[in-house]
């Protein structure tokens, strides 16, 4: 049985089908950018400005001014720490 | 259009330096960082908070952005074109991701290294700079990108087989 000879054309008219590898990689990120917006909505890591790294609540005798600092909440939105103190 | 061979091999050349510079200073800013987490010593931490500012500032942002305009360069001066292959089109959405987080970590890497410089600030609250996160996935990104570049993964995306029909096209006529 022999391919029609038209087959060959038709092959090259049609458009490329998407390699596995790219679908894979598009699995991967639709799943971690649902994965951020899971932890942003139950508020796992919604601190994401500098100051998480200063554990909330920890006041000491010593502290320092810090400069007038942007912190970016995605909660609470744009804060600014005036002169605050660590 | 497209460039000279001699001018394709000199932004190559530029694109492969930058970036693998990159990759070491990455790996550079993790010394510093694992150096924050395992040092006893409050001297050799407060320095290693001060270095990861000029480091970030001086090395990662300008090869981040070289990186970027290099890679479009030579992606819109070739026949690779920027959209017409999925690996390309993969590293650039890879290394603009991967810029972007970097300059949104610049702020957190000022205020360690404010805060370091401050001699009455308690190293101790500091949590270990910022901790591995950011720069190891920046790592691993940095590794897929040059995997793509070198096995250079097959497919092509539906705009570049629309421009290799035209150019067909082009050729019988």
């Amino acid at each position: 049985m022999s391919k029609s000879p038209n087959s060959n054309d038709e092959m090259k008219n049609r458009p490329p089908i998407t390699p596995r590898w790219v679908k894979v990689a598009g699995i991967i990120v639709v799943i971690l950018i649902l994965l951020f917006f899971i932890l942003k909505l139950t508020g796992i890591g919604s601190n994401h400005g500098p100051g998480r790294h200063i554990p909330e609540g920890d006041q000491t005798e010593q502290s320092v001014p810090v400069k007038q600092t942007l912190f970016v909440n995605l909660d609470h939105g744009i804060t600014i720490d005036d002169g605050g103190h660590l | 259009m497209i460039m000279s061979p001699r001018l394709r091999k000199l932004t190559l050349t530029s694109h492969i330096t930058v970036s693998v510079g990159w990759i070491g200073a990455v790996i550079a800013y993790l010394a510093l960082v694992a150096v924050t987490m395992t040092s006893q010593e409050e001297q050799m931490v407060r320095s290693a908070y001060l270095a990861m500012e000029p480091i970030t500032r001086f090395t990662l942002v300008p090869l981040a952005l070289a990186s970027l305009v290099t890679g479009i360069i030579m992606s819109l001066g070739t026949q690779w074109g920027l959209f017409r292959h999925y690996w390309v089109l993969a590293k650039l959405l890879l290394t603009v991701l991967a810029t972007l987080v970097l300059l949104s970590y610049t702020k957190t890497v000022s205020y360690l290294a404010d805060a370091a410089a401050d001699p009455s600030t308690d190293i101790g609250r500091l949590q270990g700079g910022g901790g591995l996160l950011h720069p190891g996935i920046g790592l691993l990104v940095l590794l897929v990108i040059v995997l793509l570049s070198v096995y250079k993964p097959k497919g092509i995306t539906r705009y570049g087989w629309r421009k290799q029909q035209e150019r067909r096209k082009e050729s019988q006529t």
